[in-house]
């Protein structure tokens, strides 16, 4: 029954006041596009390179003149907003306009940056990306699986940063990257582990819940690593680091090679965990059984699933696959553990699967959309944009809340989202 | 500070971090109430703090680092260091070893201890283009626009490296983070791109990186430093033999308090007409020859 | 429909006045109300674990596991384990040493120090008494009034997460007042304290509406501003406008003495009239939500919104009043702070107030009494921390682990009675869970 009604709402036609206020954000942005970027940008062309250094293929670069392609870009944003109020599309085509425009606007934007600067390296955004949302979309993921059996996890930052913790310590200390990897996974099962104890036996408030195992995990860390890892920083915080590897073949293609397929050994690993989840979730038995957890434990209960088991199974698999997002931190990317250096991002990974309705691809979606604007900031920055560097470090966070109040709207959580069974 | 116990048995070290701004001024009256020798604290967010315990006891004496007075003030000794300086050096260094023409430099916040650094490297790469007639670019900071990279904390390492990775593609060679451990984050993007057969190197900041980060000394041309330790452990050695005296101390070329660090591994890849030219510079910022213009100043 | 919100809604109803079947949190469990000799109710509070027993226990329980953590890490103890079997004693003594040298070393610095109390009664400072007292007081105005932000939302079904972007909207704008304006003596203060709340009044006000008008959920929006307000304080502070004449550092000029909150007993003490404020907005808040109409629709917005909907309630236009004050709220603690200890305005102005205040509003179940309690303990924990740092030289993060223990041993009434034996009996005062407000 509760699926049929969310198919209801994802098909029901928005209303017309709602309709209105879009299209205007439509040609708001198309506007700005036209009079601000193209007006304003300084003489010279903006280049757009595809070509990292080594490649194989050569990819000629875009070489595009700021004025007439942002006040082009800016009409048919202008456009596609009057066509967006007149007419009651459906929902395709409602997303496909709304898409482009944003489209347009971003690269209008980057057009108007870049204009008469150094060219914009637009493979190696593409792969920071990619990189940087490796935490981000392991932590949704991890989000994911723990809602939709029902159990709220807000504490994924914690899972990040012990999982951090614990791989740089044992890979340093056993010289093995694997068992880091492996320890930093079983380190966030371990933050699972009283999230589940406390949600799922003692029925606490799941959400405040999380937050104090953050503060924990912070807590405890930031102890041990003033009371162990500095004194013997040669011994247990100086681990190695993965290397990218990459897929013979795959690799080479242009564009798409260096972004999707020359990365660490996390990357393919976060593909894999993308696939499961979502395979499994939405195709599988498990899954049934886990979305009817989420949704209606009673009735679950009453045609034999094991409603407690469920939601241990997945909050522990859950805090497995954050851990695994947390030992990218250190030995992923920069090797040993610093205080407090999952910096909020379990917090991102959180918003960004509330920001994708609990949907596995959605979520991963709305971590690379966070990914991507930190990489364009980044970018930004390192060209010189004439952009106040706090102001672009904002950049992120603003674009999340516009895309969520602006695009997303409300989402609906798995009903017994954070409701503890009790059995009758 | 820990070398100044180790210089003089007498002295013990006690150490207090503050989780809140508002720890500060309880912070310092533990050590006040413990009868320390000599309080010395980090940072311009405690200046104010340090300031009224200080004339509230005139009898303690203080050390604060990256902060001045004006006027001084007895009791305290204020160190700050002119690292525009060798931040200069740095840059001129920079220019002179980048084969593509482009450095790079990026900060963890828009702060004046930060800034002053890059201002200092981009000053001295735009020496380096005057003499040499060439044009070496910076990515990452402009010191006449005071905009540039900057990561956003000094925690998130993984940010350092991503920013790293673009200053690279866009054709850096040279990359000087100013953004305290942020900066190992780059140093894996910089051995990330040598083991792909780039040909990129660094400079570390603060302290001498083939000591405080030695997996990655060989990245390291030099490190632009900045002598806290040995200004803290004069200090706190003068306070315990009773030589103390208060004032405002700047760290200059001149001085000693900033420098490049031995080049290590760069020893013979640094060409020696580069070495001697950066003496040259050094000798001309110290008699004030090369102006070294910043707009943080210390 | 889960029990515990069954429960709520059935208490709302059914005892407007009172709220006698659940309570107020201390009351509950105990069962003194039907006749039984008052000695065998607390007998019987003692072995049922009711709140007060259970909080005590919890304590309890987390500065027992903090000590072994310490034990465990202090160097010289390392040290002393190693060398178990040849001197067995000394590993035990100086494990007990070390935790036991710590907790006193807390409790000197936060409660009482008698070492001070000796040196009064010699001619010493009197104050010096009091000391720790004022430093627990000042510590915890702000968790009050952050607290009461989270809890105020709390209650109406709403997470904010973002007290600490709210703290910064209320500090910069106090901040601003205090040193850029000139206002006489008592105006000046009032001004820029009632300018602080709108500050924070402002940001929680945005979150509410978005949540209203397009269903933007309030953890993302309150976490993404969180950020924003960061870089917004950092970029202001970089204007000439909000700096001191002359100097290069991100600090804004000191707020005009006019605008300080006045020293309550006298100028050593830092405890001052911003603690008087948290404790009348605890009041406030209390009031609001048991004996107003608005109290009586966010409590019922908060336990069902679609039951408030049918019965005629506007949960999107409570959404908002709740948002609003709740930043408000939030922005007093970040005037208290600005004027009260801190004085200028930096870019770390918010320190770890943010998260702090959801642990505290937890530990009070989300009740404006409790959180005030809630917040005078972490208060003294935070005190106690730096007086421990101080003289054991054990990372100040071990109070971290502490208050955390403390808020999950608090939240489970049930595992401290299955640690400690208790009788098992009906909840005691636990904190109802409820999901996503979606």
């Amino acid at each position: 029954m509760s699926i049929q009604t969310a198919v209801l709402t994802a098909r029901r036609s928005i209303t017309v006041e709602r309709r209105h206020v879009l299209a205007g954000l439509l040609v708001f942005l198309g506007l700005i596009d036209a009079l601000v970027f193209g007006y304003l940008a300084s003489k010279g062309d903006a280049v757009f390179t595809f070509t990292l250094t080594g490649a194989k293929v050569n990819v000629p670069n875009l070489v595009l003149a700021p004025g007439p392609v942002d006040e082009g870009l800016g009409a048919l944003s202008v456009l596609l907003g009057i066509v967006y109020a007149t007419f009651d599309l459906a929902r395709v085509p409602r997303r496909l306009i709304a898409a482009t425009c944003l489209v347009g606007f971003v690269v209008s934007f980057l057009v108007w940056s870049d204009a008469g600067r150094i060219p914009l390296p637009f493979v190696s955004l593409l792969a920071t990306t990619m990189s940087s949302s490796i935490p981000l979309m392991l932590g949704a993921l991890a989000g994911c699986l723990c809602e939709r059996s029902g159990v709220i996890n807000v504490a994924i930052e914690g899972q990040l940063l012990l999982g951090a913790f614990g791989a740089a310590v044992v890979a340093s200390a056993f010289g093995n990257l694997w068992l880091g990897l492996i320890t930093g996974a079983l380190c966030g099962g371990l933050i699972a582990l009283l999230l589940g104890a406390f949600a799922i036996r003692y029925r606490v408030d799941q959400i405040v819940l999380g937050i104090v195992l953050n503060v924990f995990a912070s807590g405890l860390t930031g102890y041990l690593y003033d009371a162990a890892l500095v004194p013997y920083e040669n011994r247990l915080n100086s681990p190695q680091t993965f290397n990218p590897i990459k897929i013979p073949l795959l690799g080479d293609i242009p564009i798409l090679g260096p972004v999707l397929f020359d990365s660490t050994v996390f990357l393919y690993i976060t593909y894999i965990v993308i696939a499961l989840v979502q395979v499994g979730l939405f195709s599988t038995r498990w899954g049934l059984r886990v979305r009817a957890v989420g949704e209606h434990p009673e009735a679950a209960d009453t045609v034999g699933i094991n409603v407690l088991a469920t939601r241990w199974r997945n909050v522990i698999l859950g805090g497995l696959v954050a851990g695994i997002g947390g030992a990218y931190l250190t030995i992923g990317s920069v090797g040993s553990f610093g205080k407090d250096m999952s910096s909020g991002q379990g917090f991102i990974a959180l918003a960004a699967m509330i920001f994708g309705r609990w949907t596995p691809l959605g979520a991963v979606g709305a971590a690379l959309l966070f990914g991507f604007t930190t990489a364009v900031a980044n970018v930004l920055g390192t060209l010189g944009a004439p952009i106040p560097s706090d102001i672009l470090l904002m950049l992120p966070y603003v674009a999340t809340i516009v895309a969520v109040a602006g695009l997303v709207g409300r989402g609906r959580p798995p009903k017994a989202d954070g409701q503890p069974y009790v059995k009758a | 500070m820990q070398e100044a116990a180790a210089a003089n048995s007498n002295v013990t070290v006690k150490y207090l971090q503050s989780t809140t701004q508002s720890d500060y001024v309880p912070n310092i009256n533990q050590f006040i109430s413990q009868k320390c020798g000599i309080i010395v604290t980090v940072g311009f967010l405690m200046g104010t703090a340090t300031q009224n315990a200080a004339k509230a006891n005139p009898n303690q004496k203080f050390a604060i680092v990256d902060y001045t007075y004006s006027p001084a003030i007895k009791n305290v000794d204020a160190l700050v260091f002119d690292t525009v300086q060798d931040g200069f050096l740095g840059g001129y260094l920079a220019a002179g070893m980048s084969k593509t023409h482009k450095v790079a430099t990026f900060g963890g916040m828009k702060l004046p201890t930060v800034t002053i650094y890059m201002d200092g490297f981009w000053d001295g790469v735009q020496y380096y283009n005057k003499q040499h007639h060439a044009n070496v670019q910076v990515l990452g900071w402009n010191e006449q626009t005071q905009n540039g990279s900057f990561t956003g904390d000094f925690t998130n390492q993984t940010k350092g490296e991503t920013l790293t990775q673009t200053f690279i593609s866009e054709g850096a060679d040279v990359i000087f983070p100013v953004a305290g451990n942020v900066g190992l984050g780059a140093a894996k993007a910089v051995q990330t791109a040598d083991s792909s057969g780039q040909n990129v190197n660094m400079e570390w900041v603060d302290t001498d990186g083939c000591i405080s980060a030695p997996q990655y000394c060989k990245y390291f041309i030099t490190s632009v430093e900045k002598g806290i330790q040995s200004a803290v452990k004069t200090a706190v050695l003068a306070a315990a033999s009773g030589t103390f005296k208060g004032g405002n101390y700047i760290g200059t070329l001149a001085n000693g308090g900033v420098t490049l660090a031995p080049f290590h591994d760069f020893q013979s890849k640094v060409p020696a007409a580069l070495q001697s030219e950066l003496n040259q510079v050094k000798q001309g910022i110290i008699s004030g020859k090369i102006p070294t213009p910043t707009k943080s100043p210390v | 429909m889960s029990e515990a919100i069954r429960a709520d809604v059935r208490a709302d109803v059914s005892a407007p006045g009172g709220g006698a079947t659940r309570g107020d949190g201390t009351g509950a469990g105990s069962g003194s109300d039907d006749g039984r000799p008052v000695a065998k109710a607390i007998l019987d509070a003692v072995l049922e674990g009711n709140s007060v027993v259970v909080t005590v226990l919890a304590i309890f329980s987390a500065v027992v596991v903090g000590g072994l953590l310490i034990a465990f890490t202090d160097p010289p103890v390392l040290h002393a384990w190693g060398q178990l079997f040849s001197n067995p004693g000394n590993a035990f003594v100086q494990a007990w040493d070390a935790a036991s040298g710590a907790y006193s070393a807390m409790f000197e610095s936060a409660i009482i120090n008698p070492h001070a109390v000796a040196a009064a009664f010699h001619g010493g400072s009197v104050t010096a008494v009091f000391n720790p007292l004022s430093e627990t007081a000042v510590n915890a105005t702000p968790l009050i009034l952050a607290g009461l932000s989270v809890a105020l939302a709390f209650r109406a079904g709403l997470f904010n997460i973002g007290a600490a972007g709210q703290f910064i909207g209320g500090a910069m704008i106090a901040g601003w007042i205090g040193f850029a304006v000139n206002l006489p003596v008592v105006i000046h203060v009032v001004v820029a304290v009632i300018g602080g709340f709108v500050g924070g009044a402002i940001v929680g006000w945005f979150v509410g509406f978005l949540k209203a008008r397009t269903g933007a959920h309030e953890v993302i929006v309150t976490i993404m501003l969180n950020y924003v307000m960061e870089f917004l304080i950092l970029y202001l502070l970089g204007l000439t406008v909000f700096r001191q004449k002359g100097r290069p550092d991100p600090i804004s000029p000191p707020v005009a003495g006019n605008a300080t909150l006045p020293h309550l007993f006298g100028s050593v003490l830092r405890v001052n009239a911003g603690f008087l404020v948290a404790l009348a907005a605890a009041a406030a808040v209390w009031w609001l939500l048991e004996r107003t109409t608005i109290g009586f629709q966010l409590r019922t917005v908060g336990s069902n919104s679609k039951a408030a909907r049918s019965a005629g309630m506007s949960p999107e236009s409570t959404w908002i009043v709740v948002m609003l004050i709740a930043g408000g709220l939030a922005g007093l603690a970040g005037s208290a702070v600005v004027q009260g200890t801190d004085f200028v305005l930096t870019p770390q102005i918010y320190g770890t107030y943010g998260f702090d205040a959801i642990t505290v509003a937890l530990l009070g179940r989300a009740k404006p009494g409790g959180t005030v309690l809630a917040s005078l303990l972490f208060g003294a924990l935070h005190a106690g921390g730096i007086g421990m740092q101080a003289q054991t030289q054990i990372p100040v993060d071990i109070v971290t682990v502490l208050q955390s223990l403390i808020v999950l041993f608090v939240a489970a009434p049930p595992l401290m009675r299955e640690v400690f034996r208790l009788r098992s009996t009906r909840a005691a005062g636990q904190l109802e869970a409820r999901g996503w407000s979606g």
